[in-house]
């Protein structure tokens, strides 16, 4: 319920909170703890989802352009796996989650009126601008969105880090959408949520059919993910984008920090 | 208020008709998955099963990669274990229709695009789904 709850408020998967509950805490192995993350990811992404795309806090159209990157990115990075040190790239995004954190800490919320942006002439074509109750009183705010060839790459970048670490989808999204993109917090983070759950359930096919999901882990990980998703997208719907940064932030740092330790622990062992 | 005087050049009014249809799937989906989950709750209640045995739940919490009696993976034994009312066969459906979720909203938002006319987003959503299937295909078969 907790992952669920932290995962739509975040745009995160809630696998985070998950893997390392289900293999320190009780003892069972990552096929299995992955397996049953996987569904709390799809579980979050589509409960949560069905809130804010009625809210408006979802850009449809952001999500499916991103998309094309990160279900291209996940591909390569199955691909990749097999040449790549996951040493490395734990330490690597490590420093890189950190410095989005400390990135994002230090922009500063704007309330009411539109954010000047550079032009940008792709995001014009696929009319990607668009609004979301982010007012005081949650009237309509309109916002531009810029860079789009760059958070596409970035995108990219996600999906495939996502494949080769099995962590930091929605982690590597928001700071995306809300650094580069320039979309507001909160519309960042409900596109990540929608977005997580396609990379998730292609994976999570693969995991059904071949057995890893058991239903004794899995269903009450979904029954309480489906719940946790619920309470979460109301909070962000209410809460101020503000909130919602320091929050993210916070649970970027721990997420850098578990990188980093998984990091150092796969070149000790090595 | 804020500045919308470039409303006209905005998707969100024009959009609102597919995201309407887009929210009614996913909730659902989301409601049809929650039906499953807590029927199999229920028939635990009822008729005293569980979810794993005693020897699989030992297994599963001694970090073990095999279980005694793993979840059937052929369609035949995952019907008959439904209709015999197992409970672990309904939360395999709960998640079944969870993982077609995401799917199932791509072939919406490409079919509401087409009917709208957007050709450029339909051909998005189509690629997006597209890749899925490959990603799928790819994975399986690695």
């Amino acid at each position: 319920m907790i992952a669920g709850l932290f995962g739509a408020l975040l745009g995160l998967g809630g696998g985070f909170i998950l893997i390392p509950f289900f293999t320190l805490v009780l003892g069972i192995n990552i096929k299995y703890a992955i397996g049953a993350s996987l569904v709390s990811v799809i579980a979050t992404s589509s409960g949560a989802a069905a809130t804010y795309v009625k809210d408006r806090m979802t850009n449809i159209r952001v999500a499916l352009f991103l998309e094309i990157g990160t279900t291209l990115g996940a591909i390569s990075g199955v691909i990749l796996a097999a040449y790549l040190e996951p040493a490395a790239l734990y330490l690597l995004f490590a420093v890189f989650l950190g410095w989005s954190a400390l990135a994002m800490l230090r922009k500063k919320e704007t309330q009411g009126g539109q954010v000047i942006v550079k032009p940008d002439a792709l995001a014009d074509r696929l009319r990607l601008h668009s609004a979301y109750p982010g007012g005081p009183n949650h009237e309509m705010i309109s916002y531009r969105v810029t860079h789009s060839q760059l958070g596409l790459a970035l995108m990219y970048v996600a999906g495939c880090v996502s494949a080769l670490l099995g962590i930091g989808s929605g982690a590597l999204k928001v700071p995306a959408m809300d650094q580069a993109m320039k979309i507001p917090i909160k519309v960042s983070s409900a596109t990540s949520n929608f977005m997580i759950g396609v990379t998730a359930a292609t994976s999570a096919g693969v995991y059904f059919i071949r057995g890893d999901i058991i239903p004794g882990l899995a269903g009450p990980v979904a029954l309480g993910v489906l719940v946790g998703s619920r309470v979460g997208s109301r909070f962000l719907t209410a809460w101020s984008g503000r909130t919602v940064r320091v929050i993210f932030v916070v649970t970027l740092f721990i997420v850098a920090i578990q990188m980093g330790v998984t990091g150092v622990r796969s070149l000790l062992t090595n | 208020m804020s500045d919308l005087s470039s409303q006209t050049e905005l998707p969100f009014e024009t959009d609102r008709r597919i995201e309407s249809w887009l929210s009614f799937l996913l909730k659902a989906g989301v409601n049809l998955s929650l039906l499953f989950i807590l029927s199999a709750f229920a028939l635990n209640f009822i008729t005293r099963q569980t979810f794993l045995s005693a020897p699989d739940l030992n297994a599963l919490l001694s970090g073990q990669n095999t279980l005694i009696s793993p979840p059937p993976r052929e369609a035949s034994g995952f019907f008959h274990a439904l209709l015999l009312g197992q409970s672990p066969a309904f939360v395999q459906v709960a998640i079944l229709i969870l993982i077609a979720l995401p799917a199932l909203r791509l072939t919406l938002l490409m079919v509401s695009f087409a009917l709208k006319r957007d050709w450029t987003y339909m051909a998005i959503s189509a690629t997006v789904l597209l890749i899925m299937g490959f990603g799928m295909v790819m994975r399986f078969t690695e």
